[in-house]
């Protein structure tokens, strides 16, 4: 399947400072998650994308167009950028229906998309509201309304969830998946990695401005072997346990956290869960719980932005 | 088929509604629509575009009254316009006055126009849609442009369809003439004004900022530019944009009807090409440096 999203060889200067590095990079339906620290270079690769720079090297592609130079493939893109104090004296309505319109749609038919989309945000109630009086996540849900109203296959959706309270966050997961799940190219930049996590497993990691990681979380981490797992099991003999896990090729180190806790240090996540249940119910043990500090989106994100 | 007769097959039932491409409606109109829309939630707004109105029923009172006067008392021997002044008076009395309420209205209304939007990163919301900077640039200027266009345009044009269904018979044939200088003023003005203050929009960060600069500026630059004028120095007298105005309109009426030009310019004798041209190049200059002043900002903000 053709990319939607495509850079290639994509450095952007501003004056000395080397805002992206030769990045190469390609996004398809789906979503991705944008990950860096700030001033990684994340809101300058949206920009690209969003045609709203032009590279110094290389080349932006939107489902094949230049974004920058033909801005007709805009109409293929919804943007929610982070900034989120816009016209404070407009509704919700009037703002994503001013928006709306910008992409060549008459009065009506921007209308009818405007209330749809806001329904769809869960902002239909509060459409006549105005900007200005709006909280944080609602200003948030209405930003997002305005990226999606004309139905783009592709989204990019910088920082969506700041503000935004617990519920109001679990819908907006739950919005960005479906865009997902509706086969656009959802490109989410944050922070707040556990929710990233929750939206999607496929995600880009930039820091300094080059490109570190792209691909699935867990595949991702596979790929660390210089770095083993920690797991850690909770059994009725921790001891035991540890003598026989010790044992096996891929543990490098056991040690009993605690009367009922087992840290094991091995290099093949998969191999462990698998050989585990095994060797404690060869104990005559049960397995109360087996989690991995180590296998998620913020060990790996620790991980890679730790190393320069 | 063999016979040539069609078999009886029912192929469809129904019709299927023809999908006809939709045709990209243009940019610069909804621009200058949420313009114009959030202007209008001020109050701001409402009290400038009252004060205009109010400068427009007294204008047109004034020559309503004058020419019915007239009409009434024009077979008597007083002569009417040393009582109530003439219809031309009144006209040009209305576009000087009206011309700065109108810089002070295009301040109030659309004073944020893209200053607004570079405080608040709206540009990032334009520019992520298939807009080009000029169309951006287009539906500012239209949006401040028809602030002009119906507090200076469209009530000259008003006053003067008023003044020609009221006039007498013997005034009919000059007020027709009038038209020309009258709406030409107006233009130029609206030109002048939309171009001069979205170009300072451009450079400014907060709409009140930018009104106060504006309004400011223009009264500064009208009195210093008269008062250098006054003492000697005829070359300021381009500085200011309402006397390059008048200039330009002096000369309209010289080339038409020359009673008329009398009656309204009585105690300035018949004008130069060359001052005529050089207030003409002033107001182009003060327009074209408001349009540059804009591309220059949207280059910047746009290419990063």
């Amino acid at each position: 399947m053709e990319p939607m999203l495509v850079a290639r060889g994509v450095s952007k200067l501003f004056g000395q400072v080397r805002a992206l590095n030769d990045v190469d990079l390609t996004v398809g339906p789906g979503v991705t998650g944008l990950l860096g620290p700030n001033g990684s270079g994340k809101s300058t690769l949206m920009k690209l994308f969003a045609g709203q720079l032009l590279p110094d090297e290389g080349e932006v592609r939107l489902l094949g167009g230049d974004p920058f130079r033909e801005p007709r493939y805009l109409r293929a893109l919804g943007l929610c950028p982070e900034q989120d104090k816009f016209y404070e004296e407009l509704t919700g309505h009037a703002f994503v229906f001013a928006l709306t319109r910008l992409h060549g749609f008459g009065a009506a038919d921007a209308r009818k998309r405007t209330t749809s989309a806001l329904d769809r945000v869960g902002m239909g109630e509060y459409g006549h509201k105005r900007i200005g009086e709006m909280s944080r996540g609602m200003r948030q849900r209405t930003k997002i309304a305005q990226a999606i109203a004309h139905d783009p296959p592709v989204v990019l959706l910088d920082e969506p969830l700041t503000g935004a309270d617990p519920v109001a966050r679990a819908d907006l997961i739950d919005l960005v998946r479906g865009l997902g799940a509706e086969g656009r190219c959802v490109l989410v930049s944050s922070h707040v990695l556990h929710e990233v996590e929750a939206m999607t497993h496929q995600v880009v990691f930039i820091r300094f401005g080059r490109l570190r990681a792209h691909g699935d979380i867990l595949r991702l981490r596979a790929l660390l072997t210089d770095r083993p797992y920690r797991i850690h099991v909770e059994v009725d003999d921790p001891r035991a346990l540890a003598a026989r896990m010790i044992a096996l090729p891929h543990v490098q180190a056991t040690s009993v956290v605690d009367a009922g806790t087992l840290e094991v240090t091995t290099t093949d996540l998969d191999a462990a869960a698998r050989e585990l249940p095994d060797h404690a119910a060869a104990l005559g043990q049960v397995v109360r719980r087996f989690t991995s500090p180590d296998a998620d989106l913020e060990s790996l994100y620790r991980y890679l932005i730790s190393r320069v | 088929m063999a016979d040539g007769r069609l078999p009886d097959q029912i192929h469809a039932v129904g019709y299927r509604r023809h999908v006809r491409k939709r045709r990209p409606q243009r940019a610069p109109w909804p621009i200058a629509r949420t313009l114009l829309v959030l202007a209008w939630r001020r109050r701001a707004t409402k009290f400038a575009l009252l004060a205009c109105g109010g400068a427009v029923l007294i204008a047109g009172a004034a020559l309503v009254a004058q020419l019915l006067f007239r009409r009434l008392l024009g077979a008597s021997p007083i002569a009417p316009t040393h009582v109530v002044g003439s219809a031309q008076e009144v006209f040009a009395g209305f576009l000087r006055g009206q011309f700065y309420l109108t810089a002070i209205a295009i301040a109030v209304i659309a004073g944020g126009c893209v200053a607004e939007d570079r405080a608040a990163g709206a540009l990032e919301l334009y520019f992520s849609r298939p807009l080009s900077r000029l169309d951006y640039a287009l539906g500012k200027l239209l949006g401040a442009g028809l602030v002009p266009l119906s507090t200076l345009v469209v009530p000259t044009l008003l006053l003067w369809l008023v003044a020609v269904g009221v006039s007498p018979p013997d005034l009919g044939a000059e007020l027709l003439w009038l038209a020309v200088p009258a709406l030409s003023a107006a233009t130029l003005g609206t030109v002048f004004l939309t171009a001069t203050l979205v170009g300072v929009s451009a450079v400014g960060q907060k709409a009140r900022t930018v009104s106060v600069a504006y309004v400011t500026g223009m009264i500064l630059l009208s009195a210093v530019g008269e008062g250098l004028c006054e003492a000697g120095q005829r070359w300021a007298g381009y500085l200011v944009p309402e006397r390059d105005l008048r200039t330009v309109v002096d000369a309209l009426l010289h080339s038409g009807m020359p009673s008329l030009a009398a009656q309204l310019v009585p105690n300035r004798a018949a004008l130069p090409n060359a001052d005529v041209a050089l207030s003409l190049v002033a107001l182009l200059v003060f327009s074209a440096g408001g349009l540059a002043l804009l591309a220059m900002r949207l280059r910047r903000e746009v290419t990063g």
